[in-house]
């Protein structure tokens, strides 16, 4: 990939946002380019080592708040006619109970994956409390002369703590893989929103 | 390392490597490297973060027949950097209170 390439393909990967913004990116990475150039290395080189566009994009857009976003893009651009808001006010009632409901389904969703993982970690501690339970027991039923259910409400508890550690091992996974899904669900709809020109 | 802490430890960097003269982009890689990797696209958001909260300030001059961007450090920079050495003595002592030999067991 030579250079107009590279800074080709950025201005369309960040098409969308405010032109003085690209316009600085650009500036930027082909400084960067020209920079590498200038100490002896090849035009391609040069490219290769200012890393993918694709990098470039993602961190430039971590930087934009996601609201901004949503206002530059969703937001039009001119005035409105009157028969546009006419029809905007008209359609409400479809189109406003639509965008909440999906709006809603989403949270929905979201809100079940953390009330599962909530779960989770409920059972993790219900079996963890199953230990010190199984050892009362055991004296218990000592106490009683039941040695051998004794032993068995023992084992029990042993065993239901064990699968406890195990649960929550796999607990913490998912809770950070939520959290990493979480902020990469936000990272795409900012992909998503500045990608509605580049299709 | 934690994402935001290592987002604020590059800050500094940058800061530090304007700090005794004004430069530019690849000359502030180029620096850095021997004590911290950093790659073009990483830098560039910290760039424009500390240009926007005022502590750095750029200025483009020709060079070679195009426009070079060179970054100098505000006295606010400045005080940032004064600033980040006084927090380091209290993560020195942390890391020592972390790492100390167990006594209590002897």
């Amino acid at each position: 990939m030579n250079k107009s390439e590279f800074l080709a393909a950025l201005k369309q990967k960040l098409c969308g946002l405010p032109e003085e913004e690209i316009e600085s990116s650009v500036e930027y990475y082909s400084e960067m380019i020209d920079d590498r150039i200038g100490e002896g290395m090849s035009e391609e080189e040069a490219v290769a080592a200012v890393g993918s566009v694709d990098e470039a994009t993602s961190c430039i857009l971590k930087e934009v708040p996601l609201a901004k976003l949503v206002r530059d893009r969703v937001m039009p651009k001119r005035k409105l006619s009157g028969w546009e808001i006419a029809l905007i006010i008209t359609g409400s009632p479809i189109w406003l109970t639509l965008l909440l409901a999906f709006l809603v389904v989403i949270l929905a969703v979201y809100l079940v994956l953390w009330a599962f993982i909530v779960t989770m970690y409920a059972l993790d501690l219900t079996l963890g409390i199953c230990l010190p339970v199984g050892i009362m027991g055991l004296f218990e039923m000592i106490g009683r002369g039941y040695a051998a259910s004794g032993m068995f409400v023992f084992g029990a508890g042993l065993f239901c703590s064990g699968l406890a550690i195990l649960l929550t091992m796999l607990t913490v996974k998912l809770t950070k893989g939520l959290l990493l899904a979480s902020r990469n669900a936000v990272l795409q709809a900012k992909k998503c929103l500045l990608g509605k020109e580049n299709q | 390392m934690d994402v935001q802490l290592k987002r604020g430890l590059l800050e500094v960097c940058v800061l530090a490597a304007i700090k005794d003269e004004d430069s530019y982009g690849y000359k502030i890689i180029k620096d850095m490297k021997p004590y911290v990797e950093i790659s073009e696209s990483t830098l560039y958001p910290i760039l424009r973060r500390l240009e926007s909260v005022g502590l750095l300030t750029v200025r483009a001059e020709e060079f070679g027949g195009r426009i070079r961007k060179y970054y100098h450090i505000t006295s606010e920079g400045r005080r940032r950097i004064e600033a980040f050495k006084e927090e380091w003595k209290d993560m020195v002592s942390i890391y020592r209170f972390i790492t100390r030999e167990g006594h209590e067991n002897e």
